[in-house]
């Protein structure tokens, strides 16, 4: 008598964070449910009880090596909120650009570094080929160009910062030094390029796609609704704004909700077998509920971009699918919108009369209990929500992560290619290498040291009910 | 045109010994001149380091061991090594040349120099055996800075890529200590 099987990816490669994919098929060998699994605890919400707020942009940052800086800026968000500050002008828009900054270097490891293998070499390419060395044979522009973008964020941020990585530079009030005249005129020299880059890899990338119209139509392509923070008039923002959703028609179903009172949108959801809480909309539901962050869902719920030719790029991609863009597949392009978006906003900030102002801080002592800050990272709107004692010392911490949000719809994709590419009888690499790319499309992070690759040692086996191994794939 | 040296001194400094490299890069910042020299403080080697590599006559990376003898300092000679890597952003110091040669026509020599740790553990500062073993880090890189372009260096190099010498793990040695 047939019975019914599991097939599990452990670990997902080229992620940020360690997690696997479980596939079980019914007795046909048909997919029938797929689950994508968190394995990595982190627990940052329970080990700052007790510790003065002021130490918590810091601490915070110790949370992820790839966006600290966004993690930086929510805090410090919710920090203001408790010291009930107004930060100065030239301090907003130095974090503007420093959160920018962050989103470009991101943007550009995911693309350039994780994804690009298989969008150069395809879905079923030798995954000993699959990797930056296999990137650099086959474009090696494309390899500098990746790094060049990457080396424009970071040397940004750690011109602002101080260093690369875990900066600290960000304080509650606003900022600890102001920018110097030297490291503005240094980086201002480096737009004009990371602007033609961002130009290149958009035409190679939309020239590229074209070649994978089966996984456009099954990657993560359903409906579902999509939340970002937008400016108060529509526009796309990384900074601060007003939360907005809108459904899989593209039609705004909520806006100007205020992301301080997030908890009256948002529910969240545990599950036994991933430590990766779900969130949905709340007035909808668990179920219907789902919806998407990051860049694919931030061009569907803007008006504008704000910039000439990231506005240019969002005309076009607005005509990629009828209604609200939904395959996960165009997370890649949208990225490089945004990529293209940050650039000319560095630019166009860096040259502000006020962004020299010495004036960068503004100095209180708690004056709220409760604070709440709110700010779009590289994958997502990602919300820090503190409460503290009197004394000024942490007593209760929320933290609502980008890849959280995506969890559902994760879930989802993962189903959807699934159902789609996996022959339950007969595993191969590109039907594996394909359920991993849905969720690289979304590019999750699962904080986030360790980034596997796909040369790394990997097994899928299908298990029988009595746990016999009924086939199994690996790579060396 | 000035001879221009890159060191890279990667690893956590809150893991112990493991901040063994930002600690020399540390007291190597306040000795060398920056005109001619660039030091880089890192967790990880990652491609984008090829990019400042490619920029650089001579490259030394620091860093720290798990294996050997607590405070034993290891120099090597560092060769292109285009094996893929099996982690995103995890290159050995080989695989980085390899991209530096690749994708800008570079190739710099390159040393690595390491020193066994003795605890990995949770912690700031380096345990008493490893922290004796910086002035032997200064010197060697202070040695090699010296060498730079000499005869001496390249017989060493030649004699690394003929196999004569060495090569633990996948990397020409060169006794330094």
């Amino acid at each position: 008598m047939p019975e019914s099987r599991t097939i599990v990816i452990d670990p997902v490669t080229r992620i940020e964070g360690h997690s696997k994919i479980t596939l079980h098929l019914d007795e046909h060998g048909n997919v029938e449910d797929a689950r994508f699994h968190v394995t990595q605890f982190r627990g940052f919400e329970k080990f700052c009880e007790g510790r003065p707020f002021s130490e918590m942009p810091s601490l915070m940052a110790r949370i992820c090596g790839i966006c600290p800086v966004s993690h930086l800026i929510a805090s410090a968000k919710a920090c203001d909120a408790l010291l009930a500050v107004k930060i100065p002008p030239t301090a907003e828009k130095l974090r503007r650009i420093f959160s920018i900054a962050q989103v470009v270097q991101s943007h550009a490891l995911s693309l350039f570094h994780l994804s690009s293998p298989d969008l150069l070499m395809g879905m079923d390419a030798d995954p000993a080929e699959s990797n930056i060395f296999g990137v650099l044979g086959k474009n090696p522009e494309l390899a500098r160009d990746g790094i060049a973008l990457r080396k424009f964020g970071q040397q940004i941020i750690e011109r602002l910062g101080g260093k690369r990585i875990h900066p600290a530079w960000v304080v509650p009030g606003g900022v600890s030094e102001p920018l110097s005249q030297q490291d503005r005129d240094e980086i201002l020299k480096t737009v004009p390029e990371a602007l033609a880059i961002a130009l290149r890899s958009l035409e190679w990338l939309k020239s590229t796609t074209e070649k994978f119209r089966s996984e456009i139509e099954s990657f993560g392509n359903f409906p579902s609704l999509f939340m970002g923070i937008v400016k108060k008039d529509g526009g796309l923002t990384f900074y601060d704004g007003e939360l907005r959703f809108v459904d899989a028609s593209g039609e705004v179903i909520a806006d100007r909700l205020d992301p301080s009172r997030y908890f009256e949108y948002i529910g969240e959801k545990a599950e036994p077998w991933s430590y990766l809480k779900s969130t949905y909309y709340l007035p909808m539901g668990f179920h219907d509920g789902v919806y998407r962050v990051g860049p694919l869902a931030r061009l569907n719920v803007c008006d504008c971009c704000g910039t000439p030719l990231a506005d240019e790029e969002l005309a076009e991609f607005r005509q990629l699918q009828a209604h609200a863009v939904r395959s996960s597949f165009y997370y890649h392009q949208a990225r490089l919108v945004e990529i293209l978006y940050c650039v000319e906003r560095i630019e166009r900030l860096l040259n502000d009369p006020e962004i020299l102002s010495t004036h960068v801080r503004a100095l209180a002592l708690p004056n709220a209990l409760e604070g709440v800050g709110v700010a779009e990272a590289p994958r997502g709107t990602l919300f820090h929500h503190y409460r503290i004692d009197e004394q000024g010392l942490i007593r209760w911490a929320n933290l609502i992560i980008a890849t959280g949000q995506n969890n559902l719809a994760m879930n989802r994709s993962v189903l959807q290619v699934a159902q789609r590419y996996v022959d339950g009888d007969k595993l191969t690499h590109g039907m594996l290498n394909r359920v991993e790319a849905v969720i690289r499309a979304y590019d999750p992070c699962l904080s986030c040291s360790t980034h596997a690759l796909g040369q790394m040692a990997l097994t899928i086996q299908l298990v029988g009910a009595d746990g016999a191994v009924l086939d199994e794939v690996s790579r060396p | 045109m000035a001879y221009r040296t890159l060191i890279v001194a990667y690893g956590n400094p809150l893991r112990s010994d493991d901040g063994f490299g930002w600690r020399a890069a540390e007291l190597l910042r306040r000795r060398l001149s920056a005109v001619e020299t660039e030091v880089a403080c890192v967790y990880q080697l990652t491609p984008e380091l090829a990019a400042a590599a490619s920029g650089a006559d001579l490259v030394i990376f620091i860093d720290a061991a798990c294996h050997g003898q607590p405070g034993q300092l290891v120099c090597t000679a560092v060769l292109p090594h285009p094996e893929p890597p099996r982690f995103s952003h995890q290159l050995t110091p080989g695989q980085l040349l390899a991209i530096c040669g690749a994708l800008y026509q570079a190739e710099p020599q390159a040393y690595a120099i390491s020193v066994t740790g003795q605890s990995f553990d949770h912690g700031e500062t380096l345990t008493e055996i490893v922290s004796s073993a910086l002035s032997g880090c200064i010197h060697i890189v202070e040695e090699l800075m010296q060498r730079r372009g000499t005869s001496r260096m390249r017989q060493v190099d030649e004699s690394v890529a003929r196999g004569s010498l060495r090569r633990p793990r996948r990397w020409g040695l060169v006794s330094c200590n």
